[in-house]
């Protein structure tokens, strides 16, 4: 499976949503993933792995612990891929602005 | 839903607006093209069946072709045609970059008063399309739709704030 297939896959599920989002304030071990959530280790584990595989996460391995941390650049890339129609439209109506912005200035000239 | 909606305010009367769009003269200032391409009408009928064929010079001097195929001109309401890709002779291919991307886009572009400006709605949604197309258009769509859009784009905030992606 491509990236994307796979960063959009691990994020269509509300827990790993979750986790990722208590990732981004730093980094968390297993046990405290699983702490707000009422699934077992090997369940949150699963979802790390998930995780893991569309890239979106990373393990050490500390002693008895594995801290985990989020990985940010996949995530940036399947953004500028959903936010795709926007910038086209976005973009088409910056520059129609910009001739209406001009279309008004002549006017006011000629008055 | 089967469609992408975006709108965009503009601060000019509603008559003025919609004429940038109908009017072949003032179309091609702007042309629905992006910002540094020049645009030429090769055709121009602005009648339902009637078309623009657009030639878009790009700022390396790269030129595409697009075609949009009037379907309906309510002045100053709404405006609908058929948004494509297309060739000199103007044929509708491909989009080169995404081959996937719906070569016939309906679009719907509403027109309405929004206190002294213009609000304008546009409604994108593909026709006679391939699985392959619609499959395309859906997978940007089904995520806006599942509700969980704002959720991903503010954890990406938050996680280009924590750590800058270059």
């Amino acid at each position: 499976m491509d990236e994307l297939s796979l960063v959009f896959g691990a994020l269509a599920d509300p827990t790993r949503r979750a986790i990722l989002a208590r990732l981004t304030q730093g980094e968390a071990t297993v046990a405290e993933l699983a702490k707000p959530f009422s699934i077992s280790l090997p369940a949150v584990s699963k979802h790390l792995k998930v995780l893991e595989t569309a890239g979106l996460l990373k393990q050490r391995v500390v002693a008895q612990t594995r801290p985990c941390r989020v990985e940010g650049e996949p995530l940036k890339r399947a953004a500028d891929y959903v936010e795709m129609f926007r910038p086209f439209w976005d973009e088409r109506f910056d520059r129609l602005a910009g001739y209406l912005e001009q279309l008004k200035a002549e006017d006011q000239e000629h008055e | 839903m089967n469609n992408f909606t975006i709108s965009r305010t503009f601060d000019a009367p509603r008559d003025l607006v919609f004429k940038c769009w109908v009017e072949p003269q003032h179309f091609e200032k702007w042309g629905l093209s992006p910002a540094g391409c020049t645009n030429r009408l090769l055709h121009a009928d602005v009648r339902p069946g009637g078309y623009y064929h657009v030639q878009q010079t790009g700022p390396d001097g790269k030129q595409i072709y697009c075609k949009f195929e009037f379907r309906q001109i309510s002045p100053i309401d709404q405006l609908v045609f058929i948004t494509s890709i297309c060739d000199v002779n103007c044929e509708i291919v491909k989009n080169p970059v995404f081959p996937d991307w719906p070569r016939k886009l309906l679009t719907t572009v509403a027109f309405e008063d929004d206190g002294t400006g213009t609000k304008v709605t546009v409604l994108w949604e593909p026709v006679e399309a391939s699985e392959a197309e619609v499959a395309f258009f859906m997978q940007h769509l089904s995520i806006g739709h599942a509700g969980w859009s704002q959720t991903f784009v503010r954890l990406q905030k938050t996680i280009e704030e924590l750590e800058p992606v270059a």
